[in-house]
């Protein structure tokens, strides 16, 4: 049998085995909108830390996370900062949320913050937010597994079809199972992941240089730029403190407030929970070790390669390794796309409806209807997104850009909402606006980058100063009303 | 620990947090000595890593399970 054959019915069973778990996870969940979104907030610590850990671990980490060592070196490291300190903040945020969220039923982030300042515009504002970040996360996504396929099957299958037929599996658990599809696929993938990322991130230093401390000596003899921060930037030049600095604050300022993140702190079945998959997280810091030393391990043994984010493909498939090995790896890398993918897609069809269609369309929509029409909203978004993933010319970066850039703005908004009894929805509404526009322009603009500082952070800066302003030139709100939000 | 005790951890991870980066990462960031086969500046974002978890898990093993808003 040919090889690329091997490696294709290896990937298959693991989308077959992916599809299985993901339709039958969705029986233990009730039928209503809090069963398929929240899962009836009954998720354990394990399944919890896994849910937010494998979404870490998308086709940016997976295939970009080597790209970046590879071809930037130490500014590689930025990943492994803000995956230990950016889900901090919601040990703090988190059990309030979680308490409010039991309280009076809130599923999504808008929720929240509709209910706090009395506004559907906060609610279609914040839906707006999150739609126009998820799409283009959900994009790359999609375009990773297409290129998956495209390797393994050595170009025989073209990535519209690879991406077609990995989001469809991913489309089908989604639509039948809610969040408890996600959460149990992103269980089994994330193990898969860990125990691939360690495999080749041990294996590939020692196959190709003798071990770990010989490829940095290596390194550190022909290239020691790579190895001390900030590293390079794209074009291998070196990269400001003003760069590698502003991606760790935006990261982390927007880690924790990612709606699909965000709105796990509803699905934990306690506080404690909650608190301790917090505590633990930190821990999938040392899980991108790996990935990193994977994209360091090509450095001096594959010089050249473009584009970067193929570094970890080209090498698996350039060292002569068993069919099944390299099968293994590829699903490791259809798994890393799939578990952002389907949080993503889940969470943009919750947002999309409940936030938008409910609070400006039809605030009477029974229950039921709610969720179906959240059900074929997630199979729309998937659409939408492949269309643009597989067709359109445009540029991912910007938009990636932009997204980091727009979501990181919800996080003053959301300090304001829990720990600011002065802030009012004008102000709130106002700061999020400028932030996002201010996020815009220093994108468009590149005559106005300073140190290569990520446009994001003069957004937070634009974003705060509005804020209190805007909160302080406005009546306050009923204290009564605030002191259940912020006692 | 109470509320005190939750804002002597904020302070400490905002502390943390400003470790990572400009203008305290550029004092430690090079590339000996090696430790554990790892250049030392990838050993020092590894270590704050470690003191985020060990913190965090401390914390919560001190503070009682009804509390912490």
């Amino acid at each position: 049998m040919a090889p690329w054959i091997i490696v294709l019915l290896v990937t298959v069973g693991y989308l077959a085995a992916s599809l299985v778990v993901g339709l039958l996870s969705g029986r233990s969940a009730s039928r209503g909108t809090e069963g398929y979104v929240a899962g009836d907030r009954q998720l354990g610590f394990v399944v919890l830390y896994f849910v937010l850990g494998a979404s870490i671990f998308s086709a940016f980490s997976f295939l970009g996370g080597p790209g970046w060592a590879y071809s930037r070196g130490a500014a590689a490291f930025y990943i492994i900062s803000y995956t230990s300190l950016g889900l901090v903040p919601m040990y703090f945020f988190g059990p309030r949320v979680a308490r409010l969220g039991r309280r009076f039923g809130y599923v999504t982030q808008a929720e929240l913050f509709a209910h706090r300042y009395h506004s559907r515009y906060i609610s279609a504002v914040l839906a707006a937010i999150s739609l126009i970040a998820f799409v283009p996360y959900l994009m790359l996504q999609m375009r990773g597994a297409g290129y998956v396929f495209s390797v393994v099957t050595e170009g025989r299958m073209p990535v519209w079809a690879g991406a077609g037929v990995t989001y469809g599996v991913v489309l089908l658990y989604v639509f039948r199972s809610g969040v408890m599809g996600v959460a149990w696929t992103n269980t089994f993938q994330g193990i898969l992941m860990m125990a691939l990322a360690w495999g080749l991130g041990l294996y590939l230093p020692r196959a190709l240089h003798g071990g770990i401390g010989p490829m940095f000596e290596q390194i550190a003899e022909a290239a020691p730029a790579m190895l001390a921060a900030p590293g390079l930037d794209a074009a291998g030049a070196p990269w400001t403190w003003g760069g590698y600095s502003s991606a760790i604050a935006i990261s982390v300022f927007g880690f924790s407030v990612w709606p699909h993140y965000f709105m796990k702190i509803y699905t934990a079945e306690s506080i404690a929970t909650l608190r301790k998959t917090v505590v633990f997280y930190p821990t999938f810091a040392f899980f991108l070790l790996p990935i990193l030393l994977i994209g360091f391990s090509g450095v001096l043994a594959f010089p050249g390669v473009t584009p970067v984010d193929t570094i970890l493909p080209t090498i698996v498939t350039s060292l002569g390794l068993p069919a099944v090995v390299v099968g293994l790896f590829c699903a490791g890398a259809l798994a890393a796309s799939m578990s952002s993918g389907d949080a993503i897609v889940h969470a943009a069809g919750a947002v999309a409806i409940k936030d938008g269609c409910r609070t400006l369309i039809h605030p009477s929509i029974s229950d039921a209807d709610e969720t179906r029409l959240i059900r074929w909203t997630v199979v729309a978004i998937g659409a939408v997104a492949y269309y643009f993933a597989i067709y359109s010319e445009v540029s991912l970066v910007l938009l990636l850009l932009l997204s980091y850039g727009f979501i990181a703005q919800i996080f003053p908004a959301l300090i304001a909402a829990l720990y600011w009894r002065r802030s009012t929805p004008t102000g709130v509404i106002a700061g999020l606006a400028a932030g996002c526009l201010v996020t815009i322009a220093w994108n468009l603009v590149p005559a106005w980058q300073w140190q290569l500082v990520h446009p994001g952070v003069w957004g937070l800066g634009a974003n705060v100063i509005v804020l209190v302003a805007g909160s302080l030139a406005t009546e306050p709100m009923d204290p009564a009303h605030v002191e259940t939000f912020v006692p | 620990m109470g509320k005190v005790g939750l804002r002597s951890l904020a302070v400490f991870f905002a502390a943390l947090f400003v470790a990572t980066m400009w203008p305290v990462y550029p004092l430690v960031s090079r590339v000996r000595p090696f430790l554990f086969g790892l250049p030392f500046s990838l050993v020092y974002v590894l270590g704050l890593s470690l003191v985020a978890f060990v913190a965090l898990l401390w914390y919560d093993w001190q503070t009682p399970n009804d509390d912490a808003s």
